[in-house]
């Protein structure tokens, strides 16, 4: 078989020489006949009619001979594409739109696709991913799965039989390392010592743990780095390996460095490093004591296991429903409701699968409504252009082309300028990929969005362009080769009709229009959103603050140093120039985390909610929160029983009286008031006021077991930045080894907490403004092709009488109706919309008076320019010149 | 081939079936189909080309520029190994069809 598809081939490149030569043989044959045909005593031209008689018609028998060399609908394709590809050129300006239009439309859904993609297909740089499961609680309550799991309830599901191994691990653990210079903070991973040998990732140089070690204390202290700490922190010195690092104060030996693309189990969260179980006690007080291996109640692990052969994930999952069931019996009072949950591992956390599953619905909504403007422009410019072409397809069909053969041509074309667009939207997704990678999420554990493209995503564009060009395509393709020869070979265009009022292209145009105002409506709410949220009043002054953050704990210290050290820090912070108040908080206010927890006002019975902050003195100055009534705390007095709360709480938990002096009860302590101040944003810039309870930081330094450690801010003379140098010198000077991290300005810390008004109107004004520049082009396309084909019309009515200002009218009047119909259809469509947007927007009613007023303005303005171009070269029409090009 | 009033395919055999007596051009062989068929088979003699191409296409035949018997350059067509295979199959296939056909007309 191949070798005749070789020898097609051959024949097919030599296509011209072999042509040659068939001619010259059926010419020999010709001739041949005619000199047969004389010496029987005919007459030269009667014999050489009778031999071509006899011959049939040569150009015919060739052109079927090509055929058997290589097959018609190939070489066909060939010739369509080089006649596509010349139309394309010979037409610049359409085919930029049309190319512009899809190539829009594909990026979006490519780079919602390739999203999906990550989130989807991810897999694990390790050994044989596909047997490698993730293992977590599920909450039978509510079927939410991707829970941690405690230390016994993995113990007991390591027997299971399905799996070859199990190991446990927390990813979330933070230490500070020193290596030559200043320590940093990273964020590691503590798990079983069978941890490597379970997981399988390659290693750049050195091995793992020693799986045969216990998990229990007395081994000696391990580490294995991952390959950018060891670039960025141990420069790649390759003899680190068996040499010790520190690691809290810790002397660690490095067992070896993972190869680089291994950063743990969590698709999300990065991991720096991996220490074994047994440093639980030694590494870090980071409220995960011993007692942490035996108690049933403490989730706190996370477990992968790798499954035996033959055994499958449903069959994994089967055996762990028996245990756990059989753990529910045996331990009600901690085991109730748990279940355990099985899947492949390198997924997205199945608690945070739903979150992500939302807002990607939101994405691809979006990014499908700017595809199908998209690809309504692209039909409108084909249509357009197959009526220009009526009356050359009209020849074709009269002198005898086929029809599909001609539909084939037109598809060819609009697949053509499809893919050019594919091959467009692919470079925007590739750049919109690469900008969503290196969005900073505010929150200071270690996030990974970058997204990789791979072939998957270059596969979806191009076959979402294939299908664009098709869909889109044929309808024009149809429409333009519907024979009705005799009209347009006489250039009859009334037989169409100037002014169809449902024809298809106006109702694509109305289509459009409707959608372009549902995305800008969304786009003018987010905007106002984003404007709402800048000047949502923080409750704060939030001007010339600067904050770091340090956590004494990773270096183990007692509480009386810790105490001391934090004392020694605020004290010497204060007096340096430019400070006017310095002080302490467990947790920076706009920080998305923190600690939240239940109090009860005396006399109530169900408790309240309220966020948790431990404070040193100064801070209600620090942050400029208005102290309405009452007294800050006092340095030095030790005062475990007072708090200070908000004027949220107080209303909520007293209304209508006088908080002060009064009492709580708070984790079984009686807590009296002692001061009420001004609601404050805490956590989110756009959370409605939050009832928050201040505690005296003092307290808390007894053993602080915040993941964020301490907060130290400052209320600084001038640029709040400016003062980063002389803090970190007087903090290494009072201990050097302690890691400094998180330093930022409010102004920042506020900026930051903007991320999400901000992407949601970046997101959403980029897909209106699109949208808009795609109906811009539809309506004017639109209007003009109409202008262009009432020529003869226009001249007529010009030429009886009709003042410019009338035409110029007649054709915005056609323009703006189909505007104006759209813009209806899509006001009442937002109208509809606005449940679910009211749930991501800040302090802006879905139906804003405001953005619903000016953006239909604008639009109808935008089209109104759009149309006034055609309508002006129309007015302008010189009669006789109109009257006579027809 | 369409437009020939022949079972599809059967030129081809025919084709094949004239070479076996030696190498020939297009000429000679549309003149020896006429002959043998006693210009029965009305074939027109341009369609016999597409055929010669498809033949050579598939391996079954082989052409090469000659001299005729009137010295005029010429295609030359002989038959090759795999073409006297193609025939044998063909011609026995083709005895099954007329068979066939003949019994179903009650001429058998």
């Amino acid at each position: 078989m191949l070798w005749r598809w070789r020898r097609r081939l051959r024949y097919w490149l030599h296509r011209d020489e072999r042509a040659r030569l068939l001619r010259e043989e059926m010419a020999s044959h010709l001739e041949l006949k005619t000199q047969e045909l004389m010496e029987d005593g005919m007459a030269e031209q009667d014999a050489r009619n009778a031999a071509r008689r006899q011959f049939g018609n040569p150009t015919a028998r060739q052109e079927e001979s090509r055929d058997t060399w290589l097959a018609r609908w190939l070489s066909d394709l060939i010739q369509d594409t080089t006649f596509a590809a010349r139309t394309i050129r010979k037409q610049p300006g359409f085919a930029t739109l049309a190319v512009l239009s899809a190539a829009l439309g594909i990026g979006a859904c490519s780079l919602v696709f390739s999203i999906a993609n990550f989130a989807l297909f991810h897999t694990l740089p390790v050994r044989d991913p596909s047997r490698l499961t993730s293992i977590s609680n599920l909450d039978l309550r509510d079927g939410r799965a991707g829970r941690s799991m405690t230390y016994p309830d993995f113990a007991d599901l390591h027997q299971a039989a399905s799996f070859q191994d199990m190991t446990a691990y927390f990813a979330f653990l933070p230490a500070s390392i020193a290596g030559g210079a200043e320590p940093q903070r990273y964020w590691g991973t503590i798990a079983t010592a069978n941890y490597f040998d379970v997981i399988r990732p390659s290693f750049a140089i050195g091995h793992g743990f020693d799986a045969a070690s216990d998990d229990r204390k007395g081994e000696s202290p391990v580490v294995v780095l991952s390959y950018p700490l060891w670039q960025s922190r141990f420069a790649g010195n390759a003899a680190i390996v068996g040499n010790t690092i520190e690691l809290n104060g810790l002397k660690v030996t490095v067992a070896g460095v993972t190869s680089p693309g291994f950063r743990g189990v969590e698709s999300m969260f990065l991991s720096d490093f991996w220490v074994p179980f047994s440093m639980l006690d030694t590494l870090a007080d980071v409220g995960m004591r011993g007692e942490r291996l035996t108690d049933r109640g403490s989730s706190w692990l996370s477990a992968a296991g790798r499954l035996r052969d033959g055994a499958s994930v449903a069959a994994a999952a089967a055996e762990l429903d028996v245990i756990g069931r059989r753990l529910s019996a045996a331990w009600p009072a901690t085991n109730r409701d748990r279940g355990f949950h099985v899947e492949r591992a390198g997924q997205l956390n199945p608690g945070m699968r739903r979150m992500i599953v939302v807002f990607f619905n939101l994405l691809l909504a979006v990014s499908l409504l700017v595809l199908c403007t998209a690809c309504a422009n692209v039909a409108n410019l084909l249509l357009a252009r197959a009526s220009a072409r009526q009356k050359e397809i009209a020849t074709r069909l009269a002198i005898g082309a086929g029809r599909g053969r001609l539909v084939r041509q037109l598809l060819t074309e609009s697949v053509m300028l499809a893919l050019m667009g594919g091959v467009a939207g692919y470079a925007i997704t590739r750049a919109g990929g690469a900008a969503i990678g290196s969005v900073r999420v505010p929150l200071s554990l270690p996030v990974d969005f970058s997204i990789a493209l791979d072939y998957r995503v270059m596969l979806f564009s191009m076959a979402l362009a294939a299908l664009t060009g098709v869909t889109f395509g044929l309808v024009p393709a149809l429409r333009a080769t519907r024979p009705n020869l005799t009209g347009a070979l006489k250039d009859e265009r009334a037989s169409i009709g100037p002014w169809r009022r449902f024809g298809l292209r106006n109702i694509l145009v109305v289509a459009q229009v409707a959608i372009c105002m549902v995305l800008l409506l969304c786009s003018g709410l987010f905007l106002r959103s984003l404007q709402s949220a800048g000047n949502i009043d923080t409750g704060m002054a939030h001007r010339n603050v600067l904050m770091l953050a340090f956590d004494p704990s990773l270096n183990r210290y007692s509480p009386d140093d810790t105490r001391r050290i934090v004392d020694d820090i605020l004290t010497r912070t204060r007096v340096l120039p430019g400070v006017e108040s310095a002080s302490l908080t467990s947790a920076a206010p706009l920080n998305m985390e923190g600690t939240q927890n239940g109090f009860t006002a005396g006399g109530q019975k169900t408790a309240i909610i309220a966020d948790i902050y431990s404070v040193s003195p100064g801070f209600f100055d620090t942050f400029g929160i208005r102290m309405i009534q009452g007294e800050d705390f006092r340095p030095g007095v030790p005062a475990d029983d007072i708090a200070i709360v908000n004027q949220a709480l107080a209303d909520k938990a007293f209304p209508k009286q006088n908080p002060i002096g009064r009492t709580i009860s708070y984790l079984g302590r009686t807590v009296r008031i002692a001061a009420l101040v001004a609601t404050a944003k805490a956590r989110t810039i756009g959370e409605d006021p939050h009832p928050c309870l201040y505690f005296p930081i003092a307290r808390e330094l007894r053993g602080n077991d915040s993941l964020t450690g301490i907060t130290l801010a400052l209320r600084t003379r001038g640029n709040p930045a400016s003062y980063t140098t002389a803090v970190r010198h007087t903090i290494a000077r009072i201990d050097p080894s302690l890691a400094v991290f998180d330093v930022r300005t409010m102004d920042a810390q506020i900026a930051k907490a903007m991320f999400l008004p901000r992407v949601s109107a970046a997101l959403f004004g980029l897909a209106g403004l699109m949208g808009l520049l795609i109906s811009t082009v539809g309506i004017y396309g639109v209007i003009s092709f109409s202008v262009a084909r009432q020529t003869k019309d226009i001249g007529i009515r010009v030429a009886l009488g009709a003042r410019r200002g009338q035409v110029l009218g007649m054709v915005l009047r056609q323009g703006l109706t189909l505007t104006l119909a759209g813009s209806a259809i899509g006001l009442a469509a937002a109208m509809a919309l606005s449940r679910i947007t009211a749930s991501l927007l800040y302090g802006v009613s879905p139906t804003d008076t405001l953005t619903f007023a000016a953006v239909p303005a604008a639009l109808l303005t935008i089209a109104a320019v759009a149309c006034l171009v055609p309508a002006r070269r129309a007015a302008r029409l010189d009669p006789i010149r109109a009257l006579r090009c027809e | 081939m369409g437009k020939n009033d022949l079972l599809p395919g059967t030129l081809d055999m025919m084709v094949l079936k004239t070479l076996t007596r030696g190498a020939m051009h297009g000429y000679a062989i549309a003149q020896l189909l006429k002959q043998l068929s006693e210009d029965i088979l009305q074939v027109e003699e341009g369609s016999l080309y597409p055929a010669l191409q498809r033949l050579e296409l598939n391996g079954w035949i082989e052409g090469e520029w000659g001299l005729s018997a009137n010295n005029r350059r010429a295609r030359m067509y002989k038959l090759t190994p795999a073409g006297r295979k193609t025939l044998a199959s063909e011609t026995a296939r083709y005895r099954q069809m007329t068979g066939a056909v003949a019994r179903v007309m009650g001429m058998a």
